[in-house]
């Protein structure tokens, strides 16, 4: 999913050798992660709704929605938390 | 873009059309030379260490230095340069007077598809994206802006070189639908390995469509937005063009169409508003050593625009 929708092209995602976008903020360590987007406290929940629409839960974000659904947005959450583990 | 190299089986061995054939034969044909070879060499080598005396020293007479070190090769590369030229000697036939006719030029490090008449004026400019419709050759001009490049189709065609100040020219064809990933197969600087294109081969009628919505897309006028103006004035239109307004600039790719298109950053990124976002933002983090400069500069609510507006263009 990471690489269908290319989330590189943003961020430094681990597991991930190309790309690795610097215009969004780095997803390396989202298990030790505070806040996600510097606003919700880090649960799956609040990462996958903001992976998934942006703008709907923090408006004026530069993060567009994504072109994923629910349940795609869940796994990438668990990827970000999983892989940052290792 | 990685579509050119793998998958299975590799495109070089899965032709498409009539100007790749050739290539999949000459290829198994070395592979098996190849194996042949190498197993003669082993033999002899086993023979020559393990071997009786006789045979030993039958290997090291001057009989099978001969032979097997002249005779031999000379007959067998005469012969397969005389049947490898032939294979490929159709490849370099030109398409006949009214195929479709397409300019590609080489650049550092993205490929500039233009569409001719049969004049070979620019009527349409594309970037990294090649429509074609099945079942009929179409004649290729290559050329490069800077550097030497090479274009290759592996589904399509084999490579050849695109030099600057002369036009090579190439013929494809693809006889079933489908999207044939392209990639520079010439060292050509620092983003060379991230510098890609695909052909789309569309029926002919759905191809037709596709011209018509392409033509549309370059006539229809474009009402000036807040997008629009930042889109000047924070200096991209100096290097890209979108048709039927004053963004004219060349060193970039037209991006009249760019909504519309497959790929993004020369072939290498899905079109999604995340990876133009991430482009537009920072593409050197994306393409280290491409020439379009980071715009991260721009407030937040300016760059959506600027997004907002190049999502507009299809």
């Amino acid at each position: 999913m990471i690489e269908r929708v290319q989330c590189g092209s943003c961020h430094v995602i681990p597991g991930v050798d190309w790309p690795k976008g610097r215009l969004g903020p780095s997803l390396d360590g989202m298990d030790q992660q505070g806040l996600v987007a510097g606003t919700f406290p880090n649960t799956p929940q609040n990462l996958a709704a903001f992976i998934r629409n942006a703008p709907a839960v923090k408006p004026g974000t530069v993060m567009p929605a994504m072109p994923i659904d629910d349940r795609e947005a869940r796994d990438v959450a668990q990827y970000l938390i999983e892989e940052s583990k290792r | 873009m990685t579509e050119a190299l793998f998958g299975w089986p590799p495109p070089v061995l899965d032709p498409m059309g009539p100007y790749a054939e050739p290539v999949r034969t000459v290829a198994w044909a070395l592979s098996g030379m190849g194996a042949l070879v190498t197993t003669l060499v082993v033999a002899a080598l086993f023979v020559a260490w393990r071997g009786p005396p006789v045979w030993r020293a039958r290997l090291g007479g001057q009989t099978s230095i001969l032979v097997f070190g002249v005779a031999l090769p000379a007959v067998v590369l005469a012969a397969l340069l005389i049947w490898g030229l032939m294979l490929t000697a159709k490849l370099d036939r030109p398409a006949a007077d009214g195929a479709m006719r397409v300019r590609v030029t080489g650049e550092m490090w993205w490929f500039r598809v233009q569409y001719l008449d049969p004049q070979g004026r620019v009527i349409a400019e594309d970037a990294n994206e090649l429509h074609i419709p099945t079942g009929q050759p179409v004649a290729i001009e290559l050329a490069s802006a800077d550097v030497i490049h090479s274009f290759w189709v592996p589904h399509l065609s084999g490579k050849k070189d695109m030099i600057p100040g002369r036009t090579n020219r190439l013929t494809v064809q693809a006889d079933r639908i489908g999207r044939y990933g392209g990639v520079c197969a010439e060292y050509c600087g620092r983003a060379h390995a991230l510098m890609g294109m695909v052909v789309i081969a569309h029926a002919p009628d759905e191809f037709g469509r596709w011209w018509g919505a392409r033509r549309a897309a370059a006539a229809t006028p474009k009402p000036d937005s807040a997008g629009f103006a930042l889109f000047t004035d924070s200096g991209c239109a100096a290097c890209h063009t979108v048709d039927g307004t004053r963004a004219v600039g060349r060193t970039g790719p037209n991006l009249t169409n760019v909504a519309a298109r497959q790929t993004l950053g020369g072939g290498i990124l899905p079109n999604n508003r995340g990876t133009m976002t991430g482009w537009v933002g920072h593409s050197q983090s994306i393409k280290p050593g491409n020439r379009m400069p980071n715009y991260d500069r721009l407030e937040p609510r300016q760059l959506q625009d600027i997004v907002t507006y190049l999502e507009t263009l299809k």
